[in-house]
């Protein structure tokens, strides 16, 4: 049994406590989802769990964390690793051999189990979880619940009591995310008691029992899931949506404003697309003979499950990959997106360049004027998009969504015709789902055709002014 | 008599095992630092080479810029006696296995750079003194060039006149290494601003 | 992602070597025409080195790695003749002078091209679990190994976030004036990635209790026939090209 009793953590230098007073009790085989707004503290209540805390992040804990009777202070982080194994966010970062099956004998093999009986296990869990098809495959190449599946199978190998997941749904397709509720719902009924921390919540109904609800690093409320039915509740701690999300209802031309397949506006410009086809080298069309028009001052919400061909249709859009066939032009002067189109990626760490957010601003304005110096406009641009007491802070110190928030600033400024966001609200909260899709909103109100790359159909739902969906 | 020779025998023993494992000296995090920051080097420079040339000046210098850039961050991360030669050690066995570099003077680069660190601990060490980084890279990497023109030497011995372009290219690159020393130096500062590298 | 197959180059292999008799075989070659100075025991080990590189890359790419060497062959004779205006003696060199040492870059360039061409990331790892290489060495290694790819990736991701960017924005000239920004804009992201991708592997490994007191095990060396023949004709090149070095040259 899990116990945690009076829990409270401050991270190294911090003068806040992360978590305070938090107590927990989870019988064997069953589940607990934790929720809260984004920096409420599930990840480090999660670091603490698994270990890490204070094990690898020195920081100070008081209260007392046992499972079974164990406490992970008392034993090594490799030793309380075989007791509870931990999924992060992105399970990649987890990898460190180059294949499947390499991976699973390689943790093994750091758990000190011999050659012989990491090989008897390496098959048994390639078996158990359906991977024996890809075993010599890349680790790089697998998809993102692959990935999720191969983590799992070295998690569970050496039999451990519970199972930590971080945002496992982040970065799944509704497909993907039921099969994952599939396998956790297996592995409960094998005994592992599971912590869950998430912010989507309708693919966990029937799988968690408990839940926890996290403010400001304290337990906010806690009870059994049905607790979450409560809309009051759920709005008053950002939490999302208990049930699945429908897909946006769009009448027969597609959508509302005009997107791809949508009702023509002839007076507005808009990006269109002409029997546009694709295939990467050696390998099957991707899509083809795809027309449309994604409409300036529009939302047009690009989506389907993942391998379709999602990011590679935004990337031919903007000219990064070359079409097999057909063209892509704005409609009103025939310009290429190439040239007057800004990608907000889901991780920005690549598109941010200078010292302080100011300075990416005014390197924008720079790049469009042709002259390097600060810019009286700035200012006006950060606050519009929320930034302004950021300016002249480092834009790698910020977080991920004031990150993205800075990346589209950055790119409007430099003049974008065509904005695409990819995957924009993964690892998002209620709150700042709302927030993201206003945004896009306002973005798309300043002039450019907006697409926004997504598995998430509540975000779809709240910005979408056309919906697509590649062919399958 | 036997009892000192045991415990002296334990003792290296312990001493073998502490050196092939660094126990005490580093932790794994360091470990795999060192190890992203010697593939991120080595990958680079080949990067460099396929995109520009080899053996084109500009290249070489932006090569040696990158390369130095790098191992300044990387000490001023892992301020540790030894992260620098653990460095080069993985840098150069990824040269060995790959490319064939330096089959035979990999030894004696190594000990080159572990000569420097040793120099470097004696000024007070990374972790007193942080700028020391850019001079420990500066003179390893003087001293491995040193010992590769001793190499170049005796391929040459018959000629030594065959030498000069090893020389000037030695030169051209040292003329990166130098430049890099400033921009690590410039970037780590950046860095622990932004939060990436703490003290 | 990048396929780590993608990253081993092509090549004519008709022996199959193992990677530990390669780099056993460059070691020991290179060695021996490094002591070797007299013109017949180089020529006998620059020619059993040719046959060991005919028979392990295709004719094309071993044209293109000599094209490539003669011009830094020419570079540098061009730099002697330069300077034997300065130094006179240097016109007096007998010819063995001047063939023995580009014997010697002959000889490397014939063993190390094989290692290079049929070496691979995936296969390194392979090779460091047959030698004896300490875990304060293997931990970086492998994750070295592993993390390579990743930054292949992030570094093509950069690429076209900055074409996405900067695109058909400014003139060449903006650019030519700033070297500097080409720097930060190139290279910053870069070791941003570089330092979150070794603390996000460095909680992964301690995770997993990876460290350099992990005990991997050695996998024995496993020699085929190909690997046994091709080791004693190199050993038999080696020992003919001593002869000639002791006995020719004191003849």
């Amino acid at each position: 049994m899990l116990l945690v009793e009076k829990l409270g953590y401050r991270h190294a230098h911090a003068a806040n406590w992360a978590l305070n007073g938090i107590d927990l009790e989870l019988r064997p085989g069953r589940a607990l989802l934790v929720c809260g707004h984004s920096g409420s503290g599930k990840s480090t209540l999660l670091s603490v769990l698994s270990g890490l805390a204070p094990h690898y992040l020195k920081g100070e804990l008081r209260g007392r964390v046992s499972l079974d009777g164990e406490e992970p202070a008392r034993l090594t982080l490799s030793e309380w690793g075989r007791r509870a194994g931990l999924m992060m966010q992105n399970p990649e970062a987890q990898f460190l051999a180059a294949s499947v099956e390499e991976e699973l004998l390689l943790t093994l093999r750091c758990r000190d189990v011999p050659a012989r009986r990491a090989a008897e296990l390496t098959a048994d869990r390639l078996e158990r979880f359906g991977l024996e098809a890809i075993a010599g495959q890349s680790v790089f190449q697998l998809s993102e619940g692959q990935k999720q599946k191969v983590v799992l199978a070295a998690l569970t190998a050496l039999k451990p009591k519970m199972l930590l997941l971080d945002e496992p749904s982040a970065n799944l397709d509704p497909d993907s995310m039921a099969e994952l509720g599939l396998t956790l719902a297996g592995l409960k009924e094998e005994g592992l008691t599971m912590v869950i921390a998430d912010h989507r919540l309708s693919w966990l109904d029937g799988l968690c029992e408990q839940a926890l609800v996290l403010e400001n690093g304290a337990a906010a409320r806690q009870g059994g899931w049905d607790m979450l039915k409560d809309p009051d509740l759920r709005k008053t701690f950002a939490l999302r949506s208990i049930d699945p999300p429908a897909r946006p209802a769009f009448g027969p031309g597609g959508g509302p404003g005009g997107g791809p397949g949508g009702p023509t506006d002839e007076a507005r410009d808009g990006l269109i697309m002409e029997n546009l086809s694709f295939a990467y080298p050696g390998r099957p069309e991707l899509f083809s003979n795809l027309n449309g028009e994604f409409k300036c001052g529009l939302v047009t919400v690009l989506t389907g499950p993942s391998g379709q061909g999602k990011t590679t249709l935004a990337k031919v859009l903007c000219g990064l990959e070359k079409p097999g066939g057909g063209r892509v032009r704005f409609r009103a002067d025939g310009g290429h997106a190439a040239d007057q189109c800004q990608v907000i990626l889901q991780n920005a760490d690549h598109q941010l360049y200078m010292a302080s957010v100011r300075a990416e601003m005014d390197l924008s304005l720079g790049v469009q004027s042709g002259k390097m110096r600060k810019y009286p406009e700035t200012d006006s641009i950060l606050a519009d998009f929320g930034l302004k007491e950021l300016a002249e802070r480092h834009p790698q110190s910020l977080s991920g969504g004031e990150k993205q928030r800075l990346t589209a600033a950055a790119g409007l400024a430099a003049g974008a015709r065509f904005l695409v966001l990819d995957e924009p609200t993964s690892g998002l909260d209620g709150l700042n789902l709302r927030l993201m899709a206003d945004q896009i909103r306002q973005a798309a109100a300043r002039g450019p055709a907006v697409l926004v790359v997504t598995h998430d159909l509540e975000l779809a739902g709240l910005c979408a002014d056309a919906l697509l969906t590649l062919p399958g | 008599m036997s009892t000192d020779l045991l415990s002296s025998s334990a003792g290296l023993t312990r001493l073998a095992r502490a050196l092939s494992t660094g126990r005490g000296l580093f932790e794994t995090r360091d470990l795999v630092t060192i190890g992203l920051f010697a593939g991120a080097a080595k990958a680079s420079t080949v990067i460099l080479a396929l995109a520009g040339g080899g053996m084109n000046p500009v290249t070489m210098i932006l090569k040696s810029l990158v390369f130095s850039a790098l191992w300044v961050v990387l000490l001023i991360k892992v301020p540790k006696t030894g992260a620098l030669t653990l460095a080069n050690t993985v840098a150069g066995l990824l040269g060995f296995f790959l490319l064939g570099q330096a089959m035979i003077s990999l030894p004696s680069l190594i000990a080159a750079t572990l000569a420097t660190e040793m120099l470097i601990l004696g000024l007070g060490g990374l972790k007193k003194r942080p700028w020391l980084a850019a001079p420990a890279v500066a003179l390893s990497e003087l001293a491995m060039r040193l010992v590769n023109l001793f190499f170049s030497y005796l391929g040459a011995r018959e000629q030594p006149g065959l030498v000069i372009m090893v020389l000037i290219i030695s030169a051209f690159s040292y003329i990166g290494i130098l430049l890099g020393l400033a921009a690590g130096l410039k970037m780590a500062r950046e860095l622990r601003h932004a939060g990436l590298i703490q003290d | 992602m990048p396929d780590l197959s993608r990253i081993r180059p092509a090549g004519a292999d008709r022996l199959g070597l193992a990677p530990e008799v390669r780099l056993g075989l460059t070691l020991l070659a290179s060695l021996a025409a490094l002591a070797a100075d007299d013109l017949w025991a180089a020529a006998t080990l620059l020619a059993a080195s040719g046959l060991y590189l005919i028979l392990q890359a295709r004719l094309r790419t071993i044209a293109l790695a000599y094209l490539f060497f003669g011009a830094m062959a020419m570079t540098a004779l061009g730099c002697l003749w330069l300077l034997s205006f300065v130094f006179p003696a240097l016109k007096e060199a007998s010819p063995a002078a001047v063939i023995v040492p580009f014997s010697r870059l002959g000889v490397s360039v014939n063993m190390v091209l094989p290692l290079a061409l049929h070496a691979s990331l995936s296969g390194l790892v392979g090779t460091m679990n047959r030698l004896p290489i300490p875990g304060l060495v293997k931990l970086p290694m492998l994750v070295t190994i592993r993390f390579i790819p990743t930054f292949i990736n992030d570094f093509s991701q950069l690429r076209q976030a900055v074409r996405l960017r900067f695109r058909g924005r400014a003139g060449l000239l903006f650019w030519c004036r700033r070297p500097f920004l080409w720097w930060r804009i190139f290279f910053m992201p870069l070791v941003v990635r570089l330092i979150r991708s070794a603390d996000e592997l460095a909680v992964a490994a301690e995770l997993k209790g990876l460290s350099a007191e992990t005990d991997f095990g050695r996998a024995p060396i496993i020699l085929k026939k190909a690997d046994r023949a091709t080791l004693a004709l190199g050993a038999a090149a080696v020992t003919a090209a001593s002869i000639l070095q002791v006995f020719h040259a004191a003849g």
